[in-house]
């Protein structure tokens, strides 16, 4: 069973960077990546309806446009079963409470640390697989 | 009132003649002779001196005593007008308040004068008439008193024999508010008026026209006027500034404490006119608006200091904002550079073990060829991380300056933070260098005791100067050759009240000016490349300047001494300028 991660970030490498960190799970057929470059795209792909069926969402804290945490809210209030994992900056503390009080499932600060993000991703997919 | 009687009476004179006159002609009727009885009864009185009981120049000088004379004199109706005055100083002129204080506070001592002393005294009517007075301290019920003896000035009885022009004169120069000596060409004394006498203290016939000034200047002198000096040199300085023929000013001042403006004119029959104007109070507003001008200066050079630290400080903040903002930019990119370089080295890995089946295809040559270029990639890449990863550091201490910082403010007892900031530094950097070694000196004032700070703020610019004091020391310690050089590290803490000081000081390379103007910018190090950020000591700046509002201060000498001050203040305003800023 293929399960899709949607990643927010308005860098467009972000793309390359993900499918190379996850080219093994990638390859396997375990993972599918999608990605949106703002917070208005990944609502619009995820209302038209995403395939593999989106089942986490990554998403960064400061874009142009809507920010990570007004995605979130929006996410909490129309998805609420799909985790989301907010991308917080180096010691900005004010950002990681607001996103741990609007209802993100988890936290990993910049730079990413994917050896991290891989379990975090794991233990997301296995409670998902489980359930 | 009727008859030739009142004529002569009331001719207000002070010759005694009309009254007699008067008195030898007969009465033409009885009310006549009670009028005479009457005006008889005043002409009495006006000759008697007025005799005033009061308590001296202090609290007022509670007036216990009047006599009608006294009361006539002074112009009020009765004895009891005057008692109902609030005191003395009631009847005394502000102009003469000085001398006529010092003048009770005499006869209250028991110094009896056994001169007559010219004064002013206020009038009922609101003039200022002249009056000769005698003081002697008297008992009223058992509390010290002074008895004041005054009566109507009377001319000098060599005035008397003076012609009519010239008692006219006199009594003009005596209306004057300014005191007036002239002098013959001799300079021998021609006249003065009431003003002369009372500013100099002169009692009343004391000079009588004709006496000559040496003697006038040998008077001052015998009483103290010029001080502990020979009289000849004084009076033949003094008398020599008469040989000059124009206007000559001088400023005295008189043994009334009042200072007076000398105005010195020659006249054309070769005689001088000699005017005193009292000046003492155009002095004191002098003085007073010389002071206020001082305390101006004194505060805008206060501003202006405050401004040029205000001008720093915001250059600091500015600069401090622009780390943080820099630091946010190159953050983003800075991971990708890392994230692809530490990937690529791992799908290097791969590809080399996809490729080793093909290995055995390849000629020796070829081989060793692609084993350099493959070892260069890898090597290439791990130079990326590592310089990343470095740069990653620069980042994150830049980012400090901006960080919300966890700190809390606490009461904290910085003899034990600075000791305990000591201890670490010293490990850490004898941790790196075991050869190094430093003479510490701890100068805690125990006074200092506890104050509101951020501890772990406070704590990291301790270490941050600990270190790179240390780092000084070793510098020199190496580059040194004479053989009696002792590294020595000298900290001392110092209560100054209402703020405190710590001083860092080591005798270590020390500081050309250029180092010291741009020490607390950022990114400024002497350190060589990927030793220092040179970020520390802005960082430290900001924290000690900005958060602390406190006062960074440095001084140093090349291979002498460094010493850095930190200034905190005990009571720091609840919201700080520049305490946070928000990345």
């Amino acid at each position: 069973m293929t399960l899709g991660i949607l990643v927010v970030d308005d860098e467009p490498d972000v793309a390359d960077l993900f499918r190379q960190r996850f080219r093994a799970e990638l390859r396997t057929g375990q993972l599918a990546l999608h990605f949106a470059a703002s917070a208005e795209q990944a609502l619009a792909s995820l209302a038209a309806g995403l395939q593999p069926e989106a089942v986490l969402v990554l998403s960064d804290i400061n874009m142009p446009g809507m920010s990570g945490l007004a995605l979130l809210e929006r996410l909490r209030a129309e998805l609420p079963t799909v985790p989301v994992v907010m991308v917080t900056a180096y010691g900005d503390d004010e950002n990681r409470q607001r996103a741990l009080d609007s209802g993100a499932t988890d936290l990993v600060t910049k730079p990413v640390d994917f050896a991290a993000l891989k379990k975090l991703v794991n233990s997301v997919l296995a409670e998902k697989t489980a359930a | 009132m009727s008859g030739p009687d009142d004529t002569g009476i009331n001719s207000g004179t002070h010759s005694g003649d009309g009254v007699a006159v008067d008195e030898l002609a007969a009465p033409a009727s009885v009310q006549g002779t009670i009028d005479r009885a009457r005006r008889y009864r005043e002409q009495v009185l006006s000759v008697m001196p007025g005799v005033i009981i009061h308590q001296g120049g202090q609290q007022g000088g509670k007036i216990l005593h009047c006599t009608e004379p006294a009361a006539l004199l002074l112009g009020y109706g009765s004895a009891g007008d005057v008692l109902a005055l609030p005191g003395i100083l009631a009847l005394i002129p502000e102009d003469t308040a000085f001398a006529d204080r010092h003048a009770y506070e005499q006869c209250l001592a028991g110094v009896v004068r056994a001169d007559v002393r010219r004064i002013k005294r206020r009038h009922a009517d609101g003039s200022v008439q002249w009056f000769d007075q005698l003081l002697e301290p008297v008992d009223w019920g058992g509390a010290p008193a002074v008895l004041e003896t005054l009566a109507q000035v009377r001319p000098h009885t060599s005035y008397a024999q003076m012609p009519h022009q010239w008692q006219l004169l006199q009594a003009a120069i005596d209306a004057m508010p300014n005191g007036v000596l002239m002098l013959d060409r001799d300079r021998r004394m021609e006249g003065a008026n009431s003003e002369f006498l009372r500013l100099w203290d002169y009692p009343p016939g004391l000079f009588p026209p004709g006496t000559p000034m040496d003697v006038m200047l040998r008077y001052n002198h015998e009483r103290g006027d010029y001080g502990d000096v020979p009289a000849e040199p004084v009076i033949a300085e003094l008398a020599s500034r008469f040989l000059v023929r124009c206007v000559i000013n001088a400023e005295r001042q008189v043994p009334s404490g009042r200072i007076l403006d000398i105005r010195t004119a020659p006249r054309a029959d070769g005689g001088y006119v000699v005017t005193h104007v009292d000046i003492t109070d155009r002095k004191r507003i002098e003085s007073e608006l010389r002071e206020a001008k001082e305390r101006a200066e004194a505060i805008l050079k206060e501003l202006r200091d405050t401004q040029q630290q205000l001008i720093v400080q915001e250059k600091m903040a500015s600069l401090g904002q622009l780390t943080a903002g820099i630091a946010h930019e190159l953050k983003n990119p800075l991971n990708f550079v890392n994230n692809f370089a530490e990937l690529s080295s791992e799908l290097l890995t791969e590809l080399l073990a996809l490729l080793a089946p093909l290995n055995g295809h390849l000629d020796a040559d070829a081989r060793t060829d692609a084993d350099d270029l493959v070892a260069s990639l890898t090597s290439n890449l791990h130079k990326i991380a590592d310089h990343g990863r470095r740069a990653d550091n620069i980042v994150k201490s830049m980012l400090a300056h901006s960080r919300g910082g966890g700190g809390e403010w606490q009461s904290t007892d910085l003899n034990a933070l600075v000791d305990e900031a000591l201890s670490l530094s010293y490990h850490a950097v004898r941790a790196q260098d075991r050869d190094f070694n430093t003479e510490l000196e701890r100068r805690f004032d125990p006074a200092v005791a506890s104050l509101n700070l951020v501890p772990q703020d406070i704590s990291r610019v301790l270490v941050n100067l600990f270190t790179n004091a240390f780092y000084a020391l070793r510098k020199r310690q190496q580059a040194e050759t004479r053989p009696d050089y002792h590294p020595r590290l000298i900290v001392s803490t110092v209560d100054c009240g209402w703020k405190v000081e710590v001083k860092i000081r080591d005798n270590g390379t020390g500081m050309p000016q250029a180092v010291i103007a741009k020490l607390f910018t950022p990114f400024f190090t002497t350190k060589p490349t990927g030793e220092g950020t040179g970020l520390g000591l802005s960082l430290s700046y900001d924290i000690v300047v900005h958060q602390h509002r406190g006062r960074f201060d440095v001084t140093s000498a090349e291979n002498d001494h460094t010493e850095f001050t930190i200034t905190l203040p005990r009571a720091v305003p609840a919201v700080s300028l520049g305490e946070r800023r928000k990345p």
